[in-house]
């Protein structure tokens, strides 16, 4: 490893000479008592886990490049840090996924920063493969056993109490396994709309100009905001979905059939475990376009016909991607946004 | 709604537990039973057990056989056991700890 003391020049910030020690830290091994601290100090900020991740990247990059492997390295693993860190937050507001958000954020200027070392320095492709990436699909186990996905971008506020089991979904999509509980009804708010269930499966979606429910299993109640008990319920079936047009002086709903296969299509962003033996590379991507934002693209020929067998989870672009920058001889450059393009590694 | 029952005092109570749905291969001990075998069943029978993900060129690696596996012990334990000998070797992805395995 190298020296940190001889290589200040490329960390820009404490936060970043904070995440490139604790590299070096774990590099050698941390003590429990170490450990804790490098759980607080991810704790403290969401842009500490980025940095730590981006870190983590140059430092594996430099220990590749100069033909260390670390074969033997159990690494360190960040999401069971989400545990501790959940145990230690009861009784704490929290905004989901806002974390997430700034990581992302904080990703997508590293993106920039990457992208604008290559064209001005000739830096070799494989040395910036922070360029992807993207963020995961979250979910989230409440503490009445009903388990909560989030789709990238939402963000949920969770209110329970001994008699109802409160969510509000602020922003974004989010689908909700719900436990039944006759005691405690479990409603969504989601910009002055209840979405009650008492055991189902359902989907609620919320943008400045609607909230869209579709129910998987079982049966939900719409009904305006609390405040407004006047309001009639409006119930919605199993395999039904309900459109709330918020920009009328009233949400206006309409409720409509959905058939399986249109809900299936509705849900694809949800995870699943892609499993490929001996595929075409270009159709495993083809996968992981269906259920992402984020697509990636090839033309060449010759990446695309590589023989590949994994088993990945569709929401970790980043972890597949990542890997076949590393070790299959492939660049990937961010084009924008909502686009990789793979390329053979010159 | 959440901003009244907040100010009027109304407890909170959250989430336990969040996680990705990656396949997170933790440093835990898990029970294999993988017999020597094609490098390509026996890496999936890995992922599978080990709950991991894992990724490899199915050419490169096509005819390389695997040792076999038995018994309790952390994953990279049981990966360094599948491979020993093979002229294969594997990396992780920082972020998920996903797997690559690739020719040395």
């Amino acid at each position: 490893m190298k020296d940190l003391g001889k290589d200040d020049s490329n960390i820009d910030s404490k936060v970043e000479q904070t995440a490139a020690e604790w590299v070096v830290k774990h590099e050698y091994g941390l003590s429990a008592a170490e450990q804790d601290e490098f759980n607080e100090w991810l704790t403290e900020d969401p842009e500490h886990r980025s940095a730590y991740i981006t870190q983590s990247w140059s430092w594996a990059e430099i220990d590749r490049l100069t033909g260390i492997h670390k074969t033997d390295h159990a690494p360190v693993n960040l999401n069971l840090f989400d545990d501790t860190h959940q145990r230690r937050s009861k009784a704490k507001a929290v905004l989901w996924s806002l974390g997430a958000g700034l990581a992302v954020a904080a990703s997508f200027v590293l993106l920039l920063t990457g992208t604008l070392s290559t064209k001005d320095h000739s830096v070799a492709p494989d040395l910036q493969p922070q360029n992807v990436i993207v963020e995961r699909i979250e979910k989230l186990r409440l503490d009445d056993g009903s388990v909560v996905v989030l789709n990238r971008g939402a963000v949920l506020e969770s209110d329970f109490n001994e008699h109802t089991r409160r969510v509000r979904l602020v922003s974004g999509e989010a689908t909700f396994n719900v436990t039944k509980d006759i005691e405690r009804p479990f409603v969504v708010e989601a910009s002055g709309v209840n979405v009650r269930a008492v055991g189902t499966v359902f989907n609620v979606r919320v943008s400045e100009e609607l909230v869209d429910v579709i129910v998987s299993e079982g049966v939900v109640a719409l009904s305006s905001d609390e405040e407004q008990e006047a309001v009639d319920e409006s119930y919605l079936e199993s395999h039904h979905r309900a459109y709330v047009e918020l920009d009328h002086s009233e949400p206006l709903v309409s409720i409509e059939r959905i058939q399986q296969e249109a809900l299936d299509e509705e849900l694809l962003w949800q995870p699943v475990l892609l499993e490929f033996d001996n595929t075409p590379l270009v159709e495993i991507l083809s996968e992981f376009n269906k259920r992402n934002d984020v697509k990636i693209h090839v033309q060449d020929p010759y990446i695309k016909d590589l023989r590949i067998t994994s088993v990945f989870w569709s929401d970790n672009v980043t972890g597949f991607v990542g890997l076949l920058e590393s070790y299959f001889g492939i660049a990937a450059t961010r084009e924008n946004l909502h686009t990789i393009e793979l390329s053979r590694r010159i | 709604m959440c901003m009244t029952n907040k100010s009027s005092g109304i407890a909170i109570v959250f989430i336990v537990c969040a996680s990705f749905f990656v396949s997170c291969v933790k440093n835990e001990k898990v029970q294999f039973q993988i017999p020597s075998g094609e490098s390509a069943c026996t890496l999936r029978a890995f992922a599978e057990q080990a709950d991991a993900e894992i990724v490899f060129n199915s050419s490169e690696l096509a005819g390389i056989r695997t040792n076999p596996v038995e018994g309790e012990m952390r994953p990279y334990r049981a990966l360094d056991r599948l491979l020993q000998g093979t002229g294969l070797e594997y990396h992780l992805d920082s972020t998920s700890d996903a797997i690559a395995i690739v020719l040395k």
